[in-house]
């Protein structure tokens, strides 16, 4: 019996941790849709980004790793002004199928970029932990996982602040919920776009760094990262962060069990048998918008 | 005469909000029943659970006595109950000519194409058939709305201020149109900002405040009415068009 | 040359080129890629209904093509069902398939549709994969055929050939391209142009958007999948990589840089964009690349697409499908 909850806690922790990804990369998808009213179908490149960009920082320039990780994502949010500046700032009041078309591009686009400079390997970042695993009450957890879930958790709770308490959040969620009136008061719809960008690409990219060395990335992630952030955000409902970090966790921790207790590759099909039974029952989400 | 479309004990409530709260009704064939009151006091709403957008949370609405509330919203406007929008709402990048004749498609009408110059003849816009929606003034595109909603064969039309934004002579047009769409036997409901309009045409008056009906009857009568006079805070603003009184 | 002139001459030598084709290519590999367009051109004018006519983006296409495929092998490995029986079972499965999930998912609009559509797709990709009891998983179904074609008086004629596979595929083409006309040129079609340029008004005038999205997803996943079923028998087997993503990314490609909402537009980009990737093929992610680049320029700055506004002259007026404003 006990080697059973043994088992069953291994699960449960790789679920939080994969579930607090999730929520990671649904807050910042979320973040951007309700802003820009942007389907981001490049939003898991940005996550592959920064597992990749951290990879190299660490194995070919040999920086340390916990300087990699922050400049990782740096450089993610580099590239994503400088596509909110070149494209999507044309794509203020587009319609749908056209941004979602770019996005979609824009996915394919990086996506083999990243095969064409580093090739279809998946790379696990290299870590300064050591590998000896610690045991809670016969459950076994490594120096890294625990790092993963600190520095996760902490992220989304800085997420949650920034958006709650900043100005900048403030605005954002303002911008969310009537853009004409934003305007109206004097809020640059710009900045604010721009800063949402910035925003979701930085989460995405901070849980592809943090994650990439407890599971490898490949460059071909991207596009199954981005179907769970949508899953999570349809299932927690569009225009919510709380939705979002709870989905995050509930598809986190499903997947886990499933992957321990259901034949491989239908894993994945958790989520999205979810998704259409929400649809069918629920379609405004699991929870209430902002 | 007996009424075309009823509406009896409409009340809409949203959450916490009360938009309308048991409101009352009815127009008849070839009659012009404006619906006035201040902005927010719920006139979209009734509008809104008219053409079956949004269900009443009681009351029913009937059309030649039968329920209707129930239905789809494009039921409801195949059976004769058309409006158009405050904001203007055309077929974007199409002639003039494909927007209007959607009414017609929608009744399966052997000759679309036919329905849709007449729609555009009555309102005056015959000539700029083969424009597109979006090359037109605001003027015409209201004027448009009013074509779009003829060809579908309406029995009862619901306009949601035709005369908005409009200048003097644009107004006169409208109201002239009005009255021929009247004399057609159409049922018409108005909602209306603009009181020239409202006192010249209508043959009744309804007063919505906060989504009750605090007065109805003659337009005279609605406006010497003190509720009336109150609710509007005693600002009751004539047209700036109005013209020699 | 008047321009009638110059539209009845490129019509007759489009007409004559057509029917040329395996007289005057004799090499496999292009004979092949004519084969392999032919079959794309069914499959994108049914994605054109959808995306361009309605103006939903689905990307569960290439979905219905992948299940139109398995449906056939799957009558010819286990019932022995020949692609003449198999191609219009294919047909009506699939449409049957995009009834079942239209009905859940054609009342939302906006991006949960389209994000809706991506999910489905992924899950027939993981049943494929893993239901293997039925499908063999990786393995896939091989030993497809092509079948004979029998005509009274002639007998059992042999057309697995690529020199006569071709006009199989030419009649198929021909046929969807006429069929899709005919859809677009009726009521039927001119509601779908209404519900695109203005849903909530065409609503209010009496057209049930439901209906008609309704009716273009079915159309259009009924001719996917009879592409697929061509396909399929072609070339011999059917795998669970049909369910990649890439097939949906071109298939995109080939209706938008073709002319959304023309029929002839994204006709003409299957056949570009089968040919393209092929002659690039050496450099695999260089093409992506270049493809992912295109389609991005080409919704930001071209929304009519490049080959319609190309060719629209050539086009006899009558001949054009009556779209007024392709948005």
């Amino acid at each position: 019996m006990s080697a059973a909850i043994t088992i069953l806690g291994q699960h449960l922790l790789n679920g939080v941790l994969i579930g607090c990804a999730y929520a990671l990369i649904a807050m910042g998808l979320t973040m951007i849709f309700g802003v820009m009213n942007i389907a981001n179908f490049a939003h898991g490149e940005f996550y592959m980004l920064g597992g990749f960009l951290a990879f190299y920082l660490v194995s070919l320039m040999g920086l340390n790793y916990f300087a990699a990780l922050p400049v990782a994502v740096v450089l993610v949010v580099a590239l994503a002004v400088i596509l909110q500046h070149a494209i999507f700032r044309r794509l203020r009041d587009a319609p749908m199928m056209t941004t979602t078309l770019v996005t979609i591009g824009l996915s394919i686009f990086l996506e083999h970029v990243a095969l064409l400079l580093w090739g279809p390997q998946p790379q696990s970042i290299p870590t300064p932990f050591p590998t000896k695993p610690l045991s809670f009450f016969g459950v076994y957890t490594t120096p890294l996982y625990l790092f993963c879930m600190a520095v996760t958790a902490a992220l989304i709770l800085v997420g949650h602040l920034l958006i709650r308490r900043t100005r900048m959040g403030k605005a954002m969620r303002a911008t969310f919920q009537n853009k004409e009136a934003s305007a109206l008061v004097g809020i640059r719809i710009d900045r604010i776009y721009m800063y949402a960008f910035a925003f979701g690409a930085a989460l995405a990219a901070a849980a592809g760094a943090v994650l990439g060395g407890f599971i490898p990335v490949e460059p071909t992630t991207g596009g199954i990262i981005t179907l769970k952030a949508f899953v999570v955000v349809i299932l927690g409902g569009m225009g919510s962060f709380v939705g979002a970090i709870v989905g995050g966790l509930l598809l986190g921790l499903a997947e886990a069990l499933g992957a321990g207790y259901m034949p491989t590759g239908w894993k994945d099909a958790i989520g999205f048998f979810a998704v259409i039974l929400v649809l069918l029952f629920r379609p405004e989400g699991l929870f209430k918008r902002v | 005469m007996p009424a075309l479309l009823e509406g009896r004990g409409l009340t809409v409530r949203f959450g916490g909000l009360t938009a309308l709260k048991s409101v009352d009704l009815a127009v008849g064939a070839g009659e012009v029943l404006s619906v006035i009151g201040p902005n927010g006091a719920g006139k979209t709403t009734l509008f809104n659970v008219i053409t079956g957008r949004v269900r009443p949370t009681t009351g029913s609405v009937l059309l030649r006595g039968e329920a209707i509330e129930r239905l789809a919203p494009f039921r409801i406007a195949q059976r004769g109950v058309v409006r158009t929008f405050q904001k203007t709402e055309v077929f974007g990048g199409l002639s003039l000519l494909d927007g209007v004749a959607a009414g017609a498609l929608a009744h399966d009408d052997p000759d679309p194409g036919a329905r849709a110059r007449e729609a555009l003849s009555t309102v005056g816009l015959q000539n700029k058939a083969e424009l597109t929606a979006l090359q037109l003034s605001y003027g015409d595109q209201r004027l448009l709305e009013l074509a779009q909603a003829l060809a579908a064969q309406p029995a009862v039309l619901l306009l949601d201020e035709p005369a908005s934004g409009m200048n003097h002579q644009e107004c006169t047009h409208i109201m002239r149109l009005i009255g021929e769409l009247r004399a057609r036997g159409l049922a018409i409901v108005l909602v209306e900002h603009n009181m020239h309009v409202v006192m010249n045409i209508s043959d009744r008056v309804v007063v919505i405040n906060y989504g009750e009906k605090i007065a109805e009857g003659r337009p005279e009568a609605v406006r010497a009415d003190r509720r009336v006079i109150e609710a509007y805070l005693g600002v009751e603003q004539p047209a700036v068009d109005a013209g020699p009184r | 040359m008047s321009d009638t002139g110059r539209q009845r001459l490129a019509t007759a030598a489009v007409c004559v080129a057509l029917f040329a084709v395996p007289l005057v290519v004799h090499d496999e590999y292009y004979l092949h890629l004519f084969i392999v367009s032919g079959v794309f051109v069914v499959a994108v004018l049914g994605l054109d209904l959808i995306v361009g006519y309605v103006g939903q983006l689905s990307l569960a296409h290439a979905a219905f093509f992948a299940i139109g495929a398995y449906t056939s092998a799957l009558l010819f490995v286990r019932l022995q069902w020949t692609m003449w029986l198999g191609l219009p079972s294919a047909a009506l499965f699939t449409g049957l398939v995009a009834l079942a999930l239209g009905s859940v998912i054609l009342r939302t609009r906006g991006h949960r549709f389209i994000i809706i559509t991506v999910v489905f797709a992924e899950l027939m990709r993981l049943v494929a994969t893993n239901w293997v009891d039925v499908t063999r998983g990786f393995m896939g179904l091989p030993g497809l055929q092509v079948p004979k074609l029998y005509l009274p008086g002639l007998g059992a004629i042999n057309i697995a050939s690529k020199e006569r596979f071709y006009y199989v595929v030419l009649v198929a083409a021909v046929l969807a391209y006429f069929a899709c006309r005919a859809i677009v040129r009726s009521s039927i079609g001119r509601k779908f142009v209404l519900i695109r340029e203005n849903e909530p008004l065409a609503e209010s005038l009496g057209i049930s958007a439901f209906r008609y999205s309704m009716i273009a997803f079915v159309a259009g996943a009924a001719l996917a999948g009879a592409a697929g079923s061509l396909y399929a028998h072609y070339v011999g087997f059917v795998s669970p990589d049909l369910f990649n993503f890439s097939y949906v990314t071109i298939m995109l490609i080939m209706v938008i840089l073709g002319g959304k909402g023309t029929l002839l537009g994204p006709a003409l980009g299957a056949v570009l964009f089968t040919f393209l990737p092929e002659l690039l093929r050496e450099a695999s992610h260089w093409r992506m690349i270049i493809f992912a680049t295109i389609l991005i320029v080409a919704t930001l700055f071209m929304p009519r697409g490049i080959i319609f506004p190309l060719v629209e002259h050539l086009v006899p007026r009558r001949w054009r499908v009556r779209n007024a404003g392709a948005a």
